[in-house]
């Protein structure tokens, strides 16, 4: 591990309405590492990515990449610096083909067209999209417009790179191709964080686990102490608690 | 400016108000249940409109169109939603701002097709009479205008918040899906909603039609001004649109008496901007989606 | 899917060399009122183009374009009476428009979907609320422009008849059609259409959707400020009713682009090649018969955009291709099914 701090999220609060979706919530990753988020519905994980790449403005409290300051800067302003993310509910632009989605994507690092394109295709071929490139991207089923989410994100070349619950609706197969996938990218010196719903889903694959409850840290550590955690046992007792904890 | 021109500007603006309020309240509920901005909207109201001017012309008093507007502009608006409005529900943005743009020009131009370019004024039993309160002298048209706005705001809110198919309505409205699970027919409360909604236009139209000339392009001021009520009153809210278009009542009549009457309808226009700008979830935007 | 081709490009400039050839025979033969559609045709064609570098490519549907038409065809109309040639009047037109886009973007691009259609409508009411009562500008009774005396034709563009105006639209419409088409094969073109699908999944590509939006509207204005301008060269004289009129112009141009296709680059030329000369064919017609023919005229284009937007919401162009794929298939199999006999 070592390496130093590429984003530092400090005290952050949001509230909606009545609802505290994120309460003080702290988190340091530091470059080249592979991090997890896990927490069940409702426990701020989404939001938290929301504040980190400038969808949501917090209430309070700091975000800094690379040593800057990053809090309220606007989300194309963000990911310009480094940071890419994936939708938990997938983006894709419908109407255009994988290839133009990825395209456009690069042509945020590459100024003409022609050089985008050979950078999206190039990044086609490492998701295992290159023979879809000219389908519609509407016509994906699911577990595909996951994998072209992915590739966006990955043609913007990122420093870091944000993943929300690429994992969750894959089939067992399909996971473990896609860890093997992020192995390669983090072994090239992207730093990834992933958010999940289950431990299961980031087991063999995160260095370390932060879990999130009711918007605030609950238990952070390696993945095989966090199952251990008796905080996080205690606070998913029943039924939940073994989905969750489940590696 | 004395005292008795701030009053009366006052009273008529809020008259005209109530009327607004008829048409915006069924632009809101439109809206609200369906997803569907109607741009025809005002044409609906036009056409109760030339319902009033049919009677006047048969020799039979206006004041008694009321119900028939009402009853007509229901069964065209039933219609429109079967043939139309229904295929566009889940249509890109694009085509459903065409559709209606097209029910606009249809309805405008089957008007004056039929009934002339020419402007009508309608007799009625209540034209020339005027009470006095005070120093204020109220035309009857007007107040009749204002009273029946009420008493049909408060019909429609108790159907909404009272019976069964109410009920459905707001469960639409709130959520399409669930609403249909829970074995609702969409379909059908959805006909009845644009019916309810171009009707209770159609009513106002009426009324409009007793208290100031009717042609064909008069639904397009109407329709600006029924928006410019949902954006005052939060969107899909129907009380909410129907306070902003008394809102919007008097700030016209006043700024008729202290600005210039020549600008009155700029005066919308200029809100509607304004309010969209610094207020987008409307002055009484609960449910107000960001726009 | 919906980049401009090649393809696209050469049919474009095909249907305007197609256009002034036309013009040329309706000279020979006399034809006026043929002339006048063609001419017609092409000024919609013109700011259908740049309405749909919004509607089609940005997501942003106006039906105010009347805005910078009229303040186009004021500018020309201005520009000449002030002695200044009116070539140099539609540059003026277009910058005129440019700027209107520039200073309404700030209002209008804080708005989205509907809202943004109806603040285009509201704008291009008040602008013709305010021509109507501004003396200076002719208030409601319009301008006339200056009569061309003998020699000053070229100046004034003052011509007999439609045939030599076709020219100069068409050569608008062409270079129009050049910048477009190269602009929207380029990074803006990929760009725009990415904030068309989805404006968070853009943002999140480092793309400033209000930048991008601001050059569409930017060029959007531009263009359709030419269009207003090939209004007061032919028509001469102009009023608040006709130029920033929402049926006429605001639909109208809307309307070429619908019917042709909002999501292909050639949709408002073939639009407005289809919509115009039959709408004037009608007008005519109806003139003669019917003494209601301009609520006609109105009934008519609200059926046309109905069907059109109920039985072919892609636009005719997506309809033909669609077709022409299915009729290539078919050739195809029969070909090779001969080849396999022989």
């Amino acid at each position: 591990m070592g390496g130093r701090e590429i984003l530092v999220v400090e005290n952050v609060w949001k509230r909606f309405g009545g609802i505290v979706a994120l309460a003080g919530v702290s988190i340091e990753v530091r470059e080249g590492e592979r991090l997890a988020i896990i927490g069940p519905n409702g426990s701020g994980k989404t939001t938290l990515f929301n504040v980190i790449t400038g969808y949501v403005k917090p209430d309070r409290g700091r975000v800094s990449f690379d040593g800057q300051d990053i809090t309220g800067k606007k989300p194309h302003q963000i990911a310009r610096l480094g940071i890419a993310r994936t939708f938990q509910i997938v983006k894709p632009f419908a109407n255009l083909t994988v290839e133009e989605n990825v395209v456009v994507a690069a042509l945020s690092r590459n100024r003409s067209v022609e050089e985008a394109r050979r950078h999206a295709l190039h990044v086609l071929e490492l998701v295992g999209l290159y023979d879809k490139r000219n389908v519609r991207a509407a016509m994906l089923n699911l577990a595909e417009k996951k994998r072209l989410e992915l590739a966006k994100a990955l043609a913007l070349n990122p420093r870091l790179l944000l993943l929300d619950e690429v994992a969750a609706g894959l089939r067992p197969s399909e996971i473990k191709e896609l860890k093997k996938l992020l192995y390669k990218i983090n072994s090239e010196g992207v730093t990834i964080v992933m958010v999940e719903h289950v431990l299961r889903a980031v087991s063999g694959f995160a260095e370390r686990v932060v879990v999130l409850h009711h918007g605030s840290k609950l238990a952070e550590g390696r993945p095989e102490d966090i199952a251990k955690d008796p905080r996080v046992v205690d606070a998913y007792l029943g039924s939940l608690a073994s989905q969750l904890l489940e590696v | 400016m004395d005292l008795t021109v701030l009053a009366s500007a006052i009273v008529d603006g809020l008259l005209m108000g109530l009327v607004y309020g008829l048409v915006a309240l069924g632009l809101a509920l439109i809206w609200g249940v369906m997803n569907i901005i109607n741009f025809a909207h005002g044409d609906y109201m036009v056409l109760g409109a030339y319902i009033a001017v049919l009677f006047s012309l048969l020799g039979v008093d206006a004041v008694y169109a009321l119900p028939f507007a009402f009853a007509v502009v229901y069964l065209a608006g039933v219609a429109t939603y079967k043939l139309v409005i229904r295929r566009i529900l889940d249509a890109p943005f694009v085509s459903q701002i065409a559709a209606t743009f097209a029910l606009l020009l249809l309805i405008r131009y089957g008007v004056e097709l039929v009934a002339g370019p020419r402007t009508w004024i309608v007799e009625s039993v209540l034209s020339g009479s005027v009470v006095r309160v005070g120093p204020l002298s109220i035309v009857c048209s007007k107040l009749f205008a204002g009273i029946v706005s009420i008493a049909v705001f408060v019909v429609v809110y108790l159907f909404l918040t009272r019976t069964y198919t109410g009920l459905a309505v707001r469960a639409i409205a709130q959520n399409r899906s669930a609403a249909m699970l829970q074995g609702i027919d969409v379909d059908r409360v959805n006909s009845i909603v644009f019916g309810l909604g171009v009707g209770v236009a159609g009513l106002a139209g009426a009324l409009v039609a007793l208290v100031q000339p009717v042609f064909p392009e008069l639904g397009g001021f109407y329709c600006l001004v029924a928006f410019v009520s949902v954006v005052l009153g939060g969107f899909t809210s129907v009380v909410g649109s129907f306070l902003g278009a008394i809102i919007i009542g008097l700030s016209e009549s006043l700024s008729a008496v202290y600005i210039s009457p020549t600008l009155k309808n700029a005066i919308a226009f200029t809100v509607f901007i304004l309010v969209l700008l610094f207020r987008p979830t409307g002055l009484f935007g609960r449910f107000g989606r960001r726009v | 899917m919906s980049f401009p081709t090649q393809r696209e490009l050469v049919t474009a400039l095909a249907v305007l060399i197609f256009a002034i050839a036309a013009d040329g025979v309706a000279y020979v033969f006399d034809k006026p009122f043929l002339a006048n559609s063609i001419y017609l045709a092409l000024m919609y064609a013109l700011a259908g183009l740049a309405w749909n570098i919004l509607a089609g490519f940005t997501g942003l549907v106006s039906f105010g374009h009347a805005v910078f038409f009229g303040l186009g065809a004021y500018a020309t109309m201005i520009a000449m009476l002030h002695k200044i040639p009116a070539v140099l009047g539609i540059l003026l037109a277009g910058g005129v428009g440019f700027l209107a886009a520039v200073l309404l973007a700030p209002i209008w691009l804080r708005l989205k979907s509907h809202w943004f259609t109806l603040a285009t409508i509201a704008t291009a009411e008040i602008l013709k609320l305010s021509f109507i009562v501004w003396p200076a500008v002719g208030g409601a009774s319009g301008l006339q422009a200056p009569i061309a005396e003998p020699g000053e034709e070229l100046y004034y563009l003052y011509f007999r008849g439609a045939y030599l105006y076709v020219f100069i639209a068409a050569v608008l419409v062409a270079i129009e059609v050049v910048v477009l088409w190269s602009i929207l094969r380029g990074p803006i073109g990929y760009k725009l259409q990415a904030i068309r699908e989805d404006e968070d999944a853009a943002m999140a590509l480092a793309i400033d959707p209000l930048k991008y939006k601001f050059f569409a509207l930017a060029i959007s204005g531009f263009f359709t400020g030419l269009a207003g301008s090939l209004y007061t060269i032919r028509y001469r004289f102009i009023d608040p009713f006709t130029v920033f009129d929402l049926i006429s112009v605001s639909t109208y141009i809307a309307l070429v682009g619908i019917v042709g296709g909002i999501y292909t680059f050639l949709g408002p030329i073939i639009g407005s090649f289809i919509v115009v000369p039959a709408a004037e064919y009608v007008r005519s017609t109806l003139m003669s018969i019917a003494s209601r023919y301009a609520a006609l005229h109105g009934v008519v284009l609200g059926a046309v955009l109905l069907i059109v937007s109920l039985m072919a919401p892609e636009g005719v162009v997506e309809r033909v291709r669609a077709k022409m794929v299915v009729w290539s298939k078919v050739v195809k199999v029969v070909r090779e099914w001969v080849v396999e006999r022989s």
